[in-house]
């Protein structure tokens, strides 16, 4: 008992403050002994201690084991300091953690609500994937307990769960849901908030819910609850916009009423967010807000300004009316208050207030102390000058004034900000200009800007763009001597090497332009702005007079000749380049110039000059005077030198658009990627010497020669094909003539002008011209694919986003541009989990959405992967509810289903009411779908016109009739883990189904996006048997088809079945391809499905993965699975077994759940046949009279499409697989089109079929490709036959024959 | 979401911190120290939320802080998080201390940081807002507190039954 407790461990550190590092190193020691005792109150003080010593900054992960033995103590006090240890210290990766998933499901179901709440608040810190799956049930459970307190910590640590575990969220939320309406405050408001969070990361999820949230909107009086859930509208509204209009209402009484400033902040912020366009609740939040940014908090003077600036941005008129305001707020002592004040008066300017509010900020910049935000204040003054190209600005000169006094804050950081924008405002705005040069040349005389050089990015910078400007528009400058004696003083040498630089150029430029000036020479201006610019010229800028400028000349250039010298052993190196030759250049000139050598007239000099020249005195040193002595100037200038050295820098810069160069028409007949000349032979060997240095010759004579042709050729008619191939003719035939010419095999391998015609292979033909509703986007995009840009990737996505509706166009774009672009790979990253979250949540629960029990992991965890790989398609193709399951079984056998049409639909009839009675009663079961769904359906069925009102129990009919978005939803999750997500693939499907939900009665289905809810109960009206046939799912076709023509169904049943392969394609996984979920068999105890996948990267195997569904009532044991091997395939059996042994499932099966079977892996040898297997179930059903056994027998048809795997292919190696003659086997197949069935219709129907991806698609013809498992290439071409009333198919296998003919057999029953 | 909570003094030395997401225990002491010295050069009459802050949850999230006699209580939050909401959250937190300790000064958190942890835990509940009513809160720590000491009672009942045998 002289262990020390944890306030003996505070206490000491507190003492021993000067060697605390030691004092812990021995505390430490002394837990370590501790943790060994077997005493666990011992332990447990320990841990305490650990978890103090934890939030000091030491790493006490290598305690988790000990952690654990506390936590599981039975006494309250100790397991608390475990679990508060616990959370503070375990993390994901936290090994030992996974010890825990039976401590803390049993302390979960402690009957000690604190326990089962302290676990779960654990849960909530340290929650892991195994954690989440394995406790995911016994959560959901606890979320109906009867005590308030474990209900909302339950629903909360849910939220972590889902966060986890995705595959939760669905089977788990209709109890999240039911939360939202519990009788109790906090645990109500925890649905909130869970809800809140989810919709955060997915909106359009949750919009079935708005009237739910409505309801709690107006009826709730908890602030905190109301706080969330207008958040969370405010999320909504974005997507639906009537649903603001809805708000409107209950928002302004809100705003009106609530004494609380945080509700109505975010009632203002949700306004703010999506309900922009209701201009009355606008001015309202306007003025209230002005309340805000009045008040005396400081709290809400910020968030005053901040949602006045998002106000701003769609209405700038009402928000401007408190300029005064904003402005008064610019002398707050609070920072971030005027940070904020600027930015809104950044947004607010305008052409009137923008002169007052910089004459204003300036004068507030006088009074500021700190340098960081003076030069915030810089930078927001002319970022709200220059937004929007200066389209403020009314007045340059004053802009540009406004800049130089800029220059003189102290110690601002933004030379180079201000230096671009003084270059940017002189360059493109011409008038502005002799104005700017004069104050440029005060810039670069005033010395102050010279000091802080030093500084980095500091005002110097300014100088930069002052001596460039004299030295660009010298002519401008009408003190050319002093600009340039100030530009090459002494003092100047400590300025930054490229602003000297430029110093050194401007001055020749300064020289060069005196010079022409001297002579008269003007310098050319644009065409078409040259008579505007005589006028301003002439009016505004005043000019040296020739006169003038010839005296200046030559003083200028002694000047330059006495300074220079100064700089050519400078530090860096472009200034020692630049005056070494600025130097020798002028040392030449002024040579040159005055070639007379007579000595000026005295009465030459003009008064001005004396004038200049005194200025310079001042300025200059005294040894310059020397040297700048009168007698060496000279009167007569020599006007060609003068000329010449003006025209030097000729020429003016002009601003231009940076898209500009792409607005250059190519010119007609230039051909960038043609060769100008054949490139040069390859040297073949030394031998050939002699002919080689022939060939150089030649080459250099048909350069130039070339380039001649190439000239002429521009101005040439466009080339038609047949003169271009005749030239090509003429020039072959030329070169073989020619003796000169090299005449090697290889060259017409690398000269694409010689090489095999492009026109031979048959995909370059091909065009995208097909109505595959390609957007213009796409259209852009398939250009952009055509000059060899894109990947075979791209491609693909474009296959799908062709198939894809309008509405998801959108998606499609942005997601092909994050695939462009390679730094999004990290965001998505960090969207994955918000992706594998974004589910459906009005669909209907699927039979295997359960969340996982743990007996099952005992199969499970070795193989959830490929059960979810193999669930995928399924789902995505399943669309039916209540049917699904009857349909299923129509679905494996689809084959036959043509000529049975009649008879199976009346057999469907009988089916289905049975098999959704057993599923309601399933479900209840298991996760409790609401149990009123059918009368939930069938309401919003008689509903005349559901609207959003009526959306409430629209959503909760939903999950019944299964809603076209909610598949798209379920899609996008489905293919969320790739994070290439493929939102083109659902899209198609709904396309089909309002195509289909249109055609079928002639009235359409409002094109307006009706909210979803409100849509699908009309749909479902529509069709005579209500839930069963409102989704044109594929597994319905025989219904529907018997019902109504048989073009619809076999058309819906192509979209629907498509979609899944354009997701898989999309995901960029084109290894796998999955098999839909098949019922294989079933009698009055068992159902057994069935789903295949088959993978690219294992050759020979397909895995089936069977599903038993326990229809008994009783619980089922003993269950046995056997298959006979045929010749062709052979089920994998674990070493050891024989091949007559079946396999056997330990489980013992609940009634009423589905059970998934271990994976079972054929190995088929030969796949040119479609592999029929047969096998039988054995099971023992434990029925209260005794235990039965009974057999059950399946055929499993492995069919050889199932054996294609859409596999990307680019045009380039589909054309050499063409080419290559590998595919010996070819088979084709014509059948004529379906009425209403288009070709690109047909091309869905076929890529369903054999998964196959699109390699290319023109009006000619679709080019598809996919592979076998065993490597073999599938190539199709499918074409409109010349009567445009059939399709062509050719399918073109390697080998076997058989595997093309069973292919092509398999077409003619869906075609 | 709320993505941490931090309780430290004038000095910047740590009295509660509580991470909602994970960092390491290095990390976590840049952090504090980061918004302490965020925190600290502002004076008391600005307002109390502070952008900024590039270690804990980044461009998303928003200090929200209360500064009380010694102690500062910061939360870090993102933008589903009401900012006036929050503020109103650490006045509960703090005055639902000052109920439990009575007059909760620096010193009761120095020594009884686990229990501050309690107490938090029933406000917030792996980042979400779990309680806000005052007498709930307070019922659950005295239902716990309860529990607590009937425990040592049979502690030390049992420890006296096995001394008097």
């Amino acid at each position: 008992m002289f262990e020390k407790s944890l306030n003996d461990l505070i206490r000491g550190i507190r003492n021993n403050k000067n060697n605390e590092a030691k004092f812990v190193a021995t505390c430490l020691a002394e837990i370590k002994v501790e943790l060994k005792q077997d005493n666990i109150a011992v332990k447990a003080t320990a841990v305490a201690k650990l978890s103090y010593l934890q939030m000091l900054g030491f790493d006490v992960s290598w305690a988790a084991f000990n952690i654990i033995e506390v936590m599981s103590c039975s006494r309250f006090t100790l397991k608390r300091i475990g679990y508060l240890a616990a959370s503070q210290i375990f993390r994901e990766t936290t090994d030992v953690l996974m010890l825990t998933t039976n401590m803390i499901k049993k302390d979960l179901a402690s009957q000690n609500p604190f326990e089962s709440g302290m676990a779960m608040n654990g849960l909530s810190n340290f929650i892991t994937l195994d954690l989440a799956r394995d406790l995911a049930n016994d959560i959901v459970s606890m979320v109906n307990s009867s005590r308030p307190y474990v209900r909302k910590k339950a629903v909360l640590v849910m939220y972590k769960v889902f966060l986890k575990f995705p595959e939760a969220l669905r089977p788990s939320f209709p109890r999240l849901k039911e939360k939202l309406e519990d009788p109790d405050q906090s645990v109500q408001s925890a649905a909130v908030n869970v809800i809140c969070e989810l919709a955060r990361k997915n909106p359009k999820n949750y919009l079935p819910l708005a009237p739910l949230f409505f309801k709690i909107l107006t009826e709730s009086s908890n602030n905190w609850m109301l706080i969330k859930i207008v958040k969370l509208l405010g999320s909504l509204t974005p997507l639906e916009p009537r649903l603001a209009k809805k708000l409107v209402e209950p928002l302004t009484t809100i705003i009106n009423s609530t004494p609380a400033m945080s509700l109505l902040y975010e009632c203002i912020a949700t306004v703010i967010s999506g309900m922009t366009q209701h201009e009355a609740i606008v001015q309202l939040c306007v003025g209230k807000l002005r309340l805000f940014v009045e008040d005396n908090d400081q709290n809400l003077k910020y968030l005053g300004l901040l949602a006045l600036g998002s106000i701003l941005k769609t209405h700038p008129k009402p928000v401007a009316q408190h300029r005064d305001l904003v402005l008064k707020c610019l002398d707050d002592k609070d920072e971030s208050i005027r940070l904020r004040a600027l930015d809104l008066l950044v947004g607010m300017a305008t052409r009137k207030t923008l002169v007052d509010v910089v004459k204003r900020l300036l004068s507030h910049m006088g009074a500021i102390e700190l340098a960081p935000y003076r030069d915030e204040v810089i930078s927001r003054i002319v970022q709200m000058c220059s937004q929007n190209s200066y389209q403020l600005v009314t007045d340059f000169e004053w802009y540009v004034s406004i800049l130089v006094e800029l220059t003189r804050v102290q110690g601002t950081r933004h030379g180079a900000l201000i230096a671009s924008q003084l270059m940017d405002v002189a360059i493109r705005v011409r008038v502005v200009r002799p104005f700017a040069v004069k104050h440029m040349a005060a810039l670069v005389t005033d010395s102050h800007l010279i000091t802080g050089s030093h500084e980095k990015n500091g005002v110097c910078e300014v100088l930069h763009a002052a001596a460039w400007l004299c030295g660009e528009y010298a002519d401008l400058l009408l003190t050319p001597l002093e600009t340039v004696t100030a530009m090459t003083q002494q003092r100047v040498s400590t300025l930054p090497g490229h602003i000297l630089s430029v110093y050194i150029q401007s001055c020749v430029k300064i020289y060069a332009a005196l010079a022409g000036r001297a002579v008269g020479y003007e310098r050319p201006v644009d065409q078409g702005e040259e008579e505007e610019e005589e006028e301003d010229d002439d009016s505004v800028a005043p000019k040296l007079e020739p006169e003038e400028a010839s005296v200046l000349v030559p003083k200028l250039g002694q000047v330059l000749l006495a300074r220079l010298p100064l700089f050519v052993q400078h530090g860096d190196l472009e200034v020692q380049e630049r005056s070494c030759s600025t130097l020798a250049l002028v040392r030449q000139v002024s040579a040159q110039l005055y070639p007379g050598g007579s000595k000026p007239a005295a009465a030459a000099k003009p008064s001005n000059g004396v004038n200049l020249l005194g200025d310079l005195d001042q300025d200059a040193p005294a040894e310059e005077e020397e040297e700048v002595s009168e007698d060496e100037v000279e009167s007569e200038i020599n006007k060609p030198i003068a000329l010449e050295l003006a025209r030097l820098f000729e020429g003016e810069f002009n601003p231009v658009a940076s898209k500009a160069q792409r607005k250059v028409p190519v010119p007609e007949g230039l051909d960038l990627n043609a060769w100008i000349n054949t490139p040069p032979a390859p040297v073949e060997s030394d031998d050939e010497h002699d002919q080689d240095d022939f060939a150089l010759v030649k080459d250099a004579g048909s350069l130039v020669g070339g380039a001649g042709a190439f000239g002429s050729k521009i101005k040439e008619e466009p080339l038609d094909p047949e003169e271009l191939q005749r030239r090509r003719d003429a020039r072959k035939a030329a070169e073989s003539m020619n003796v000169h010419y090299l005449k090697d095999r290889k060259r017409s391998d690398t000269s694409p002008l010689t090489g095999p015609n492009v026109d031979d292979i048959p995909v370059a033909k091909l065009d995208f011209g097909l109505k595959l509703q390609i957007d213009g986007d796409d259209g852009k995009k398939g250009k952009k694919g055509k000059k060899g840009k894109k990947t075979a990737e791209e491609e693909q996505e474009e296959a799908a986003a062709a198939a894809a509706a309008a509405r998801r166009k959108k998606i499609v774009v942005k997601k092909s541009q994050d695939d462009d672009d390679d730094d999004d790979a990290s965001r998505d990253r960090r969207d994955a989990t918000s992706k594998a979250l974004d589910v459906d949540l009005t669909a209907p629960l699927e039979t295997h959405e359960t969340l996982p029990m743990q007996s099952h992991r005992v199969a499970n965890s070795s193989k959830i992967d490929s059960d979810d790989g193999s669930d995928k398609p399924a789902k995505g193709k399943k669309k039916s509810s209540s049917s699904k399951k009857a349909s299923k079984g129509d679905a494996s056998e689809d084959g036959e289903k043509k000529k049975k049409k009649k008879k199976k639909a009346s057999a469907d009839a009988d089916e289905s009411p049975k098999s959704s009675k057993s599923k309601k009663t399933k479900s209840s079961s298991l996760v409790d779908v609401a149990a009123s769904e059918p009368a939930a359906a069938a309401a919003a069925a008689a509903s005349p016109r559901p609207k959003l009102k009526h959306a409430d129990s629209a959503a909760s009919a939903s999950p019944m009739v299964t809603s076209v978005k909610s598949m798209d939803d379920l899609n996008f999750w489905l293919t969320g883990d790739a994070n290439a997500a493929a939102p083109g693939s659902p899209a198609s499907s709904s396309t089909a189904a309002d195509d289909s939900g249109s055609k079928k009665k002639k009235k359409s289905v409002s094109a307006a996006p009706e909210p979803v809810a409100a849509a699908t109960p009309e749909k479902a009206r529509k069709s005579s048997k209500s839930a069963a046939s409102a989704a044109p799912p594929a597994e319905e076709d025989d219904e529907d088809g018997g019902k109504k023509s048989k073009k619809k169904s076999s058309k819906s049943k192509s979209s629907a079945s498509a979609a899944p392969e354009a997701a898989d394609l999309l995901m960029g996984d084109p290894q796998t391809t999955f098999g839909e979920r098949k019922q294989l068999a079933s009698d009055a105890n068992l159902g057994l499905f069935a789903s295949t996948t088959v993978s690219l990267l294992d050759g020979k195997g397909v895995h089936v993965s069977l599903t038993l569904d326990n229809r008994s009532g009783f619980d089922m044991s003993r269950v046995e699975i056997s298959v006979l091997d045929s010749i062709n395939a052979k089920l994998e059996r674990p070493p050891g077994s024989s091949s007559g042994d079946s396999i056997k499932i330990d489980a013992t099966l609940p009634t009423g759940t589905l059970y998934m079977c271990p994976t079972l892996s054929f190995v088929v040898q030969d796949i040119s046949v479609a592999q029929k297997l047969k096998g039988s179930v054995t099971y023992l059903v434990d029925t209260a009279q005794g235990k039965t056994s009974d057999k059950l027998d399946f055929r499993l048809v492995l069919p050889t499409s199932g054996f294609v795997v859409a596999a990307p292919c680019k045009k380039s190696e589909f054309a050499s697989i063409l080419a290559e003659g590998e595919l010996c086997a070819a088979h084709q197949h014509k059948a004529a089109l379906k009425e209403g069935v288009s070709l690109a219709n047909a091309v869905d129907i076929i890529r369903g079929k054999l998964h196959l991806s699109i390699v290319e698609a023109l009006d000619v013809g679709i080019s598809l490709y996919g592979r076998t498992n065993q490597q073999h290439h599938v190539c199709v071409l499918v074409k409109p036959t010349s009567n445009g009333q059939g399709v062509s198919v050719d399918v073109k296998t390697s080998q076997p024959q058989a595997l093309a003919a069973s292919l092509i057999e398999e077409l003619k029953e869906v075609l | 979401m709320i993505r941490g909570i931090l309780v430290f003094n004038n000095h910047g030395k740590p009295r509660l911190s509580k991470f909602y997401q994970h960092y390491s225990e290095e990390m976590q002491q840049q952090i504090i120290r980061e918004t302490f010295f965020l925190v600290s050069k502002r004076s008391d009459n600005v307002c109390n939320f502070l952008e900024g802050g590039t270690l804990i949850g980044g461009s998303d999230s928003k200090l929200i802080y209360r500064h009380y006699a010694t102690l500062y209580f910061v939360f870090c939050v993102d933008s589903s998080e009401s900012e006036l909401g929050i503020l109103d959250l650490i006045q509960v937190f703090v005055e639902t201390l000052d109920k439990c300790f009575e007059n909760v000064c620096e010193l009761d958190l120095i020594f009884h940081v686990d229990k501050v942890h309690y107490i938090l835990d029933e406000i917030v509940m792996g980042g979400m807002v779990l309680e806000t009513n005052m007498t709930e809160i307070l019922g659950a720590i005295d239902s716990q507190s309860k529990l607590e000491k009937q425990e040592a009672g049979l502690m030390v009942q049992a420890r006296r039954a096995t001394t008097t045998r």
